[in-house]
């Protein structure tokens, strides 16, 4: 009897076990983000745009937190993040000030000095008092791309305040958020 | 992982000397199990053609094959290729796919499954007459090779051919520099692309686009990327597709395109091509002159 579970164990063993398949990860620009409904409506709205009017396809991966984020933004797995300055300047461990161009202009500086890392220009949708949300990118990608901060400064003077709660909405509701995102996209005529 | 199993499974036996009629019932299992095990391996192992090789009748793959360089894969006339949602031929070796009108090759998706993913020709070369490609992502992508398509259709992909004259992002090519990267000549004739995302997609691409017909796509042409002077789209009725028939993307920082002697669906092409004049800084499309009336076209597969 031990020996017939020893074998059904050693059986449903051999049953079970599936070699990992390899996934391809080799996008040209691969976007990254901590993971919240907000972040997904941006990201999805960034990969949309970028897709619809370039054909440059894009990767898309979400974190727990921005520690694994920035863990794959050094290892080259993740090229365009979206990020606000009062959360940089904290990983940075600088205080903040309280105009929000002059945490811009700081983490602008200290993003290109210790990450390598450009920030594009802020979504006014997403400014507070003290701080800005912007794209941000390597170096590398934006050398690749040039015309890439051309292209989102499109998305950030359509976006508004109002634009963006009506689609966190929608997503609470239950809509995927790219479908709501390339509905917005196509009702804004930016694809 | 699996060299683990195989010991331990020969341990197993070695270890316990099973009673004859309890033995059979044993081995009958383990077999079973093995056979099983082998099964999982197959299906999820990328099949790879390593010599000459010809297909015909119905093809199912359920993986990513991968045909070597040197090798020819012949398709013969008639043949249907089923590709299992994301599934595709990645080929550094030859692909020669010869249909007949009445007995084309089609590529398409296994059952309902999702598109599946492409045919790629990386630093190669492929003949393809008589052929559909359908429900793909990107059908036919070249990168690098000396390619000729006749004759075909191109419907229901998210994109139809996806055009690079250069080697794959991240290949050995790309690393190479721009003027040691393989650079490839696609000529695609007598063809048609018919309701995709994208009927076609050069990037950095050389060859000429003719005699074909571009329609009822979203966009007809998006051009991602164009830094070579030798690409022509030329004696083309491309026409309603619904947003642009020809668009420049919004990336593109290298030169413009040589698109002149088509039939855009009007006498006003520039209404239906974005280019350098509604976007500074992404290439002009050379569109003129342009034909004043649709050219008689014979495509492939209509």
């Amino acid at each position: 009897m031990k020996m017939m579970t020893r074998l059904a164990v050693l059986a449903l063993l051999l049953c079970c076990w599936q070699p990992t398949a390899q996934a391809c990860t080799s996008f040209p620009i691969h976007l990254g983000a901590v993971d919240s409904p907000k972040a997904r409506i941006l990201i999805e709205m960034i990969a949309t745009i970028i897709t619809e009017r370039s054909g440059v396809v894009v990767g898309i991966s979400y974190f727990d937190g921005s520690p694994s984020l920035y863990e794959a933004v050094v290892q080259k797995k993740v090229h365009l993040i979206i990020e606000d300055t009062s959360t940089a300047l904290g990983l940075l461990q600088k205080p903040l000030a309280a105009e929000q161009a002059k945490n811009l202009e700081m983490a602008k500086s200290l993003y290109k000095q210790e990450k390598d890392m450009v920030w594009l220009e802020p979504f006014p949708a997403l400014a507070s008092t003290n701080a800005a949300t912007a794209p941000v990118i390597t170096s590398a990608v934006l050398a690749e791309f040039p015309a890439l901060p051309r292209l989102l400064k499109k998305l950030a003077a359509v976006l508004t305040t109002e634009d963006l709660a009506k689609l966190l909405a929608l997503v609470e509701s239950g809509q995927k958020p790219r479908t709501a995102t390339k509905e917005y996209l196509a009702a804004k005529r930016l694809i | 992982m699996r060299y683990c199993l195989s010991t331990l499974l020969q341990v197993f036996l070695l270890s316990h000397p099973f009673p004859p009629p309890m033995r059979r019932i044993s081995l009958s299992v383990v077999l079973l199990a093995l056979l099983s095990c082998c099964s999982s391996l197959w299906a999820t192992t990328p099949a790879v053609i390593e010599r000459d090789t010809v297909w015909s009748g119905t093809v199912k793959i359920s993986e990513k094959v991968t045909v070597k360089a040197g090798v020819t894969l012949t398709i013969q006339p008639g043949t249907r290729v089923e590709i299992a949602s994301q599934r595709g031929i990645w080929s550094n070796g030859a692909i020669v796919a010869l249909g007949k009108p009445s007995r084309p090759i089609v590529f398409t998706r296994a059952d309902d499954a999702d598109l599946w993913h492409q045919i790629m020709l990386e630093n190669t070369t492929g003949r393809f007459s008589h052929c559909i490609f359908e429900y793909s992502k990107n059908g036919v992508h070249v990168h690098a090779s000396e390619v000729t398509i006749t004759d075909s259709l191109f419907r229901y992909n998210e994109s139809g051919a996806k055009l690079c004259g250069e080697g794959r992002e991240g290949g050995e090519k790309e690393k190479q520099g721009a003027e040691e990267r393989g650079q490839g000549w696609v000529a695609i004739t007598a063809s048609r692309f018919e309701k995709n995302g994208f009927g076609l997609m050069p990037w950095h691409a050389r060859g000429v686009v003719q005699d074909s017909v571009i329609t009822g796509n979203k966009v007809g042409v998006l051009v991602r990327d164009q830094e070579f002077k030798d690409l022509a789209i030329r004696h083309n009725n491309i026409v309603q597709n619904s947003t642009y028939n020809l668009r420049m993307g919004d990336l593109n920082t290298g030169g413009g395109v040589d698109a002149r002697q088509n039939w855009w669906g009007s006498t006003e092409p520039q209404a239906t091509i974005y280019d350098e004049r509604n976007e500074p800084g992404i290439g002009l499309v050379s569109f003129e002159p342009f034909a004043k009336e649709p050219f008689a076209l014979a495509t492939g597969q209509q």
